[in-house]
C-alpha cells in the first residue's frame, strides 16, 4: 500500500479519476499515424491511450516521460553497499530555514542515543534551542529514531544555537553536543538607513586594493568597509573617487523614498514570483486540462514502468519481475496554536497547523494516537489510527528501495 | 540608433545548467536527455540569436551563467556523439513524419518545420561548431556581446554547508579553475547556486577575484544597512564583490501565473508529444530501448486555451505573438526605467534573471522573444540600453556598501526546497564527507602518484554528490529514485576511495571504474580541501 499525501497530488489523483470518467468512449488522438508492420499476434502491444499524462509539473525541467512505477535491476557491479544508518560523531547543526524556522538534524548512532537515554535522570534525551545570549527558548523530548527536527521559532534576525543532552537528578543539563550559531534572515528592511557609499574600480584586483590598503586597515575590518573610511577620510588612491551624496547621487536628487514607493508591497511580499512560479503556470494548466478532458491526453501509466529501471534496464533482456513496498503518510491540521500529541509525544505544528509525519510501511500491526489539546487547554480531539501490513509473496518478489525515513511509530508487540 | 547616455539599463541574465549526467556504463541512458534537450531547444536558438544578432550588427548585451557541469557535458565527446545519434534519429522521424501526414495539411506544415529546425541543429552542433558549443558561447563572450559567468562547481547549495568552509572554498575555487580551462580567462561574476546567499560567501568570492553575484530581491531589500536604491543598484559586500538583486516586475511578466506570456494560447503545448500521441508500433525505434515511451521533442499542438482540446501548432502565429510580447516588455521596461531615473537621480539598473532551459525547452517560442526584444531594444527606444552587470559595475563604480540578507530564489525565498522531508536525510552524509575529505586531505597533503589520483577522485565524487539539484528532484517528487542513487553512489564511491587511501591500499581497478564514469573536472585541485 502506498499513500500519496501532497494535496497536489490528491488534486491530481481525484481529478485523474473524474477524467477517466469522462474520457469513457472517448476518441483517439488528433494524430493517427499508418499503421506499418503491426502484427496480430501481439495483442498486448501497448496502444495509445486517451488519459492525460500523469505529470508533477513541479519538476518541468527535469522531465523526460512520465512517472510510472519503478524498477530496476542493479548489476553487480552497480552495488557499492549502503550508507550507514549514522556516522556517531554526535554532531549537531543548527540551520535557519527561513526567517520563521530552525532546522535541527544530528548524528548519534542508536546505541550512543540509548547510552544517553539511560544515563538520563528521566530517561529522556531533550533538544534544547537558545538564544545567542544563552535564554532557553525550546525544549523538545526526542524518541530514539529521530533525526532532525524543525522548531517554529518565529523571530528573523535572531542568533540561535541548540544543544542536545540529558538531565541529571539535581536537575543540571549536561550537554552531549553543541551546534554552531545559526541566525535566521530578516524578514523586514533593516533599521539602519545611513548610507554609506566606496569606489571599487573594477579594473583593479581585490588583490591589489588589498595591497594598498592593507596597513590602513582596523582590526576585523573588511575591503570595501576600510576603502569607504580612507575614501571618507581623503585618503589619496591612484584611482578617481566619485563623491556622492548621502543619497548616492551626484545631484543631490533621490532618497530612497521615492524606490519604495515604486515597489509598494512588493518589499514585503514573501511568496515572489520567479522560475517556480512557472510550476504555477503549468499545475493550473494541467489541472484545467484534466478536468475538461477531451480524451486527447495521453496516458502514462497504461504502457509505463520507471524512466529509472528503463535506464537502468537497457541493454538488459526483459525478464519478468515485481518487487513491492509501502509507506505511509499521517497528515491532518488544527488550530495553530493548539498542541498535537501523536503516539505520546508532542509534535511541531507547522505555521498553518498542519502536521505530517512519513514513514517507510514494514510489516506489522501499528496503533497510532492522536491527540489534540485546544490552545486555552479547554478541549481536546482525539483519532486512533490502526494499520496492518501482512505482505504475503507469491514467487521471487523484492522490496522496491526507498528514501530513508524516520522509524515507524506505534508498532504493536 | 540608442542615444549614447541612456536613462538606465536593462541587464538579462539567463542561468544555464543541468546536473552533471552521463553513463558511459549503459549505451542508453535516459536522463542524458535533459541534455540532449535543451542543446536542441534552448543552446542551439540561443547561439542562432546570437550569431544573427551580431551579423546583423544589432547592438546588446546578454549575460549567461553556464556552469562547469554542463560545459563538461557540452565538451565531452561521447556526449557529442550520443547527442547526434539522437539528433539524427529525430532527423529521421521527421522525415518520416512528413510522409505520415501528407494528406493532412497542418500537421504536414509542422513537420517540414522540425525536419527543418533538426537539421539546422545537426549543421549549427556537427559543422559549424565542430561539436564543440562552448566554443560558440566563448566567441560571443569575445565579441563583447555576451557575459559568461560560472557559478558553484556542482551547483552545491552553499548556505548548508557553512559548517564546512572548505567545502565552499572548494565549489568556488574549482569552478573558477574549469572557468578559465573552458573560456580562457578569469570569471567576473557567479551565479551562486539557486541564487543561495548567506553572509559569509563574499570572502570566498573576494579569493577567486569574483566581482559581483545575484541574489533574490529580498537579499538586497533586506540588506544591512538598507539600500538606498532597493533592487536597482548593486550594493558592495564588505569584502568587495557587488550584489545585484532581481527586479520583481520584469520576472512577474514572464513568470507569473496570471500575467506570464508563456500561457499564451498561440505558443506551442508543452505535454502533448508524439512520443506518447502515435501509435506504438510506429514510435517504437525513436522511444526508450526498453519500450518505454518518452517525449521525443516533436510537438504538434498550442496552448489553445482552457480546454483540453487542443488546436495544432501555428509556428508563424506563434511568432507573431513573441514580437507582441516583446514590443509589451520592452515598453513596460521604458516606463520602468524612466520613472525609476526620476526618483532616484541617478541611472538605474534592472536585473532580469531567469532559467535558459525554461527559454526553449519549457517556453519554446522564449529564443524569439528574446531575439525580437533585443532587436526592438536596440532600435526602436532610447530609454535604456541592455547591459551587462561588470560593464554596470565598470561604469558605476562606487555603490553602496551593504551586506546582503540571506536568502535564495527557491520557493519563499529561502531554504525550504533544498532542506525538508525528502531531503534533509542527505545533509549528515554530506557534512562528514566534507569534514572527511578536509581531514585526508591534510594528513595525504604531499601525496603524489596512485594516492593523488585516488584524492583527485574522491574531490570529483564529493563535489557531484554536492550538486543541489538532487535534493531539487527529491523534492519535486519526479525522477527521485535516479537522485537518491545518485547521492548514495557518489557519497559510497567516496567513502570507498578515502578508505583505501586510509590504509594505503587502493585498488586501482575501483579507482579506475570510478575516473571513467566520473570523469568531470580531469584537472581538480584537491587541495583547495586543505
Amino acid at each position: 500500500m502506498a499513500k500519496k499525501t501532497s494535496t497536489g497530488a490528491t488534486r491530481r489523483t481525484a481529478a485523474r479519476t473524474k477524467a477517466d470518467l469522462l474520457l469513457k468512449n472517448k476518441i483517439a488522438p488528433a494524430v493517427r499515424p499508418a499503421r506499418i508492420g503491426r502484427r496480430p499476434s501481439r495483442p498486448q502491444d501497448p496502444k495509445i491511450s486517451s488519459q492525460p499524462v500523469v505529470f508533477d509539473a513541479d519538476a518541468y525541467k527535469f522531465v523526460l516521460a512520465p512517472p510510472p512505477a519503478p524498477h530496476f535491476e542493479i548489476p553487480a557491479y552497480e552495488y557499492l553497499g549502503e550508507l550507514p544508518d549514522s556516522y556517531g560523531t554526535r554532531r549537531l547543526y543548527l540551520v535557519a530555514r527561513d526567517p520563521h524556522f530552525l532546522f535541527a538534524y544530528w548524528d548519534f548512532s542508536e546505541s550512543q542515543f540509548i547510552e544517553l537515554a539511560h544515563r538520563a535522570s528521566d530517561g529522556n534525551v531533550y533538544l534544547q534551542v537558545y538564544l545567542e545570549n544563552g535564554d532557553k527558548i525550546q525544549q523538545i523530548h526526542l524518541g530514539a529514531h529521530s533525526k532532525h527536527w524543525y522548531i517554529n521559532s518565529n523571530r528573523p534576525d535572531t542568533t540561535f544555537y541548540a544543544e542536545i543532552g540529558i538531565y541529571h537528578p539535581d536537575g543540571r543539563f549536561e550537554a552531549a553536543a553543541r551546534s554552531g550559531n545559526a541566525t535566521a534572515p530578516r524578514d523586514t528592511p533593516s533599521a539602519r538607513t545611513r548610507a554609506r557609499f566606496v569606489t571599487l574600480p573594477f579594473h583593479v584586483s581585490f588583490r591589489e586594493l588589498l595591497g594598498l590598503i592593507q596597513s590602513q586597515l582596523h582590526p576585523g575590518e573588511e575591503l570595501a568597509e576600510g576603502l569607504a573610511r580612507l575614501q571618507e577620510e581623503g585618503f589619496t588612491f591612484p584611482f578617481e573617487v566619485a563623491r556622492l551624496g548621502a543619497n548616492g547621487s551626484a545631484n543631490g536628487n533621490g532618497n530612497g523614498k521615492g524606490v519604495d514607493d515604486y515597489l509598494g508591497e512588493e518589499i514585503f511580499r514573501r511568496i515572489r514570483v520567479g522560475s517556480f512560479d512557472i510550476t504555477e503556470v503549468l499545475r493550473r494548466r494541467f489541472d484545467e486540462s484534466v478536468n475538461t478532458s477531451s480524451g486527447q491526453w495521453p496516458n502514462a501509466t497504461s504502457s509505463m514502468s520507471s524512466p529509472f529501471g528503463a535506464s537502468f534496464g537497457a541493454g538488459k533482456a526483459r525478464e519478468f519481475f515485481m518487487h513491492v513496498n509501502a509507506e505511509l503518510i499521517i497528515y491532518g491540521g488544527t488550530d495553530p496554536k493548539a498542541k498535537v500529541r501523536i503516539n505520546g509525544e508532542n509534535i511541531q505544528l507547522r505555521e498553518d497547523g498542519t502536521f505530517s509525519f512519513h514513514f517507510n510501511f514494514p510489516d506489522g500491526q501499528f496503533h497510532i494516537p492522536i491527540e489534540a489539546t485546544s490552545p486555552d487547554e479547554v478541549e481536546k480531539r482525539g483519532a486512533f489510527l490502526s494499520f496492518l501490513r501482512m505482505s504475503d509473496y507469491s514467487g521471487e518478489v523484492v522490496a522496491t528501495p526507498q528514501t530513508p525515513r524516520s522509524e515507524p511509530i506505534g508498532r504493536v508487540g | 540608433m540608442s542615444n549614447p547616455e541612456p536613462k538606465g539599463y536593462l541587464s538579462l541574465i539567463l542561468h544555464a545548467h543541468l546536473p552533471f549526467v552521463r553513463h558511459p556504463e549503459y549505451d542508453n541512458f535516459l536522463e542524458e536527455d535533459w541534455l540532449f534537450e535543451a542543446i536542441t531547444e534552448t543552446y542551439i536558438p540561443l547561439i542562432n540569436m546570437m550569431d544573427g544578432l551580431i551579423n546583423d550588427h544589432v547592438d546588446f548585451r546578454l549575460t549567461m551563467s553556464m556552469t562547469p557541469p554542463l560545459c563538461s557535458m557540452l565538451l565531452d565527446p561521447l556526449l557529442q556523439g550520443r547527442y547526434l545519434r539522437e539528433l539524427d534519429k529525430l532527423i529521421e522521424l521527421s522525415h518520416k513524419e512528413i510522409e505520415r501526414t501528407r494528406f493532412d495539411a497542418p500537421f504536414h506544415e509542422l513537420a517540414w518545420f522540425y525536419k527543418n529546425m533538426l537539421e539546422n541543429c545537426r549543421y549549427v552542433f556537427a559543422e559549424k561548431y565542430q561539436r564543440n558549443l562552448v566554443s560558440a558561447f566563448r566567441k560571443f563572450q569575445d565579441a563583447g556581446k555576451l557575459e559568461i559567468i560560472t557559478c558553484g562547481a556542482t551547483h552545491g547549495y552553499l548556505p548548508l554547508m557553512t559548517d564546512y568552509p572548505e567545502a565552499i572554498r572548494a565549489q568556488i575555487l574549482v569552478a573558477r579553475d574549469h572557468y578559465r580551462e573552458c573560456f580562457g580567462r578569469d570569471p567576473r561574476g557567479i551565479w551562486l547556486p539557486e541564487c543561495a546567499y548567506v553572509p559569509g560567501i563574499e570572502k570566498f568570492l573576494q579569493e577567486a577575484e569574483i566581482r559581483w553575484f545575484i541574489v533574490d530581491s529580498h537579499g538586497v531589500l533586506f540588506a544591512d544597512p538598507k539600500p538606498l536604491h532597493g533592487i536597482f543598484a548593486p550594493i558592495y559586500t564588505t569584502a568587495g564583490p557587488a550584489a545585484f538583486g532581481r527586479d520583481v516586475e520584469s520576472s512577474k511578466q514572464v513568470w507569473s501565473a496570471d500575467e506570464g506570456y508563456p500561457g499564451d494560447p498561440n505558443y506551442r503545448d508543452f505535454y502533448r508529444d508524439v512520443g506518447f500521441d502515435l501509435d506504438y508500433d510506429y514510435i517504437r525505434p525513436y522511444i526508450q530501448p526498453n519500450g518505454q515511451r518518452k517525449f521525443v521533442g516533436l510537438k504538434y499542438h498550442r496552448i489553445t486555451g482552457r480546454t483540453a482540446h487542443k488546436e495544432p501548432y501555428r509556428p508563424q502565429v506563434a511568432r507573431e505573438r513573441t514580437i507582441s510580447h516583446a514590443a509589451n516588455f520592452m515598453f513596460n521596461r521604458e516606463k520602468q526605467i524612466d520613472h525609476l531615473n526620476g526618483v532616484m537621480g541617478r541611472p538605474p539598473i534592472v536585473v532580469a534573471p531567469y532559467d535558459a532551459e525554461l527559454y526553449g525547452h519549457w517556453w519554446f517560442e522564449g529564443p524569439q522573444f528574446l531575439n525580437y526584444f533585443l532587436r526592438k531594444s536596440a532600435y526602436d527606444q532610447t530609454t535604456f540600453k541592455t547591459i551587462t552587470p561588470a560593464e554596470y559595475l565598470t561604469k558605476f563604480p562606487t555603490q553602496q556598501v551593504a551586506t546582503p540578507s540571506a536568502s535564495s530564489w527557491g520557493a519563499k525565498g529561502y531554504w525550504e526546497v533544498w532542506l525538508e522531508g525528502s531531503n534533509a536525510w542527505i545533509y549528515p552524509h554530506l557534512h562528514q564527507a566534507a569534514k572527511r575529505m578536509t581531514e585526508v586531505a591534510r594528513n595525504f597533503r604531499d601525496c603524489y602518484g596512485l594516492t593523488e589520483r585516488a584524492m583527485k577522485q574522491a574531490a570529483r565524487e564529493l563535489l557531484l554528490a554536492q550538486s543541489s539539484d538532487w535534493a531539487f528532484i527529491m523534492k519535486t517528487g519526479t525522477m527521485v529514485p535516479y537522485a537518491v542513487k545518485r547521492t548514495k553512489d557518489h557519497l559510497l564511491r567516496f567513502n570507498r576511495i578515502l578508505d583505501q587511501i586510509e590504509q594505503n591500499n587502493i585498488d586501482e581497478a575501483f579507482l579506475g571504474n570510478c575516473e571513467w564514469r566520473d570523469n568531470i573536472f580531469p584537472n581538480v585541485n584537491w587541495r583547495y580541501y586543505l
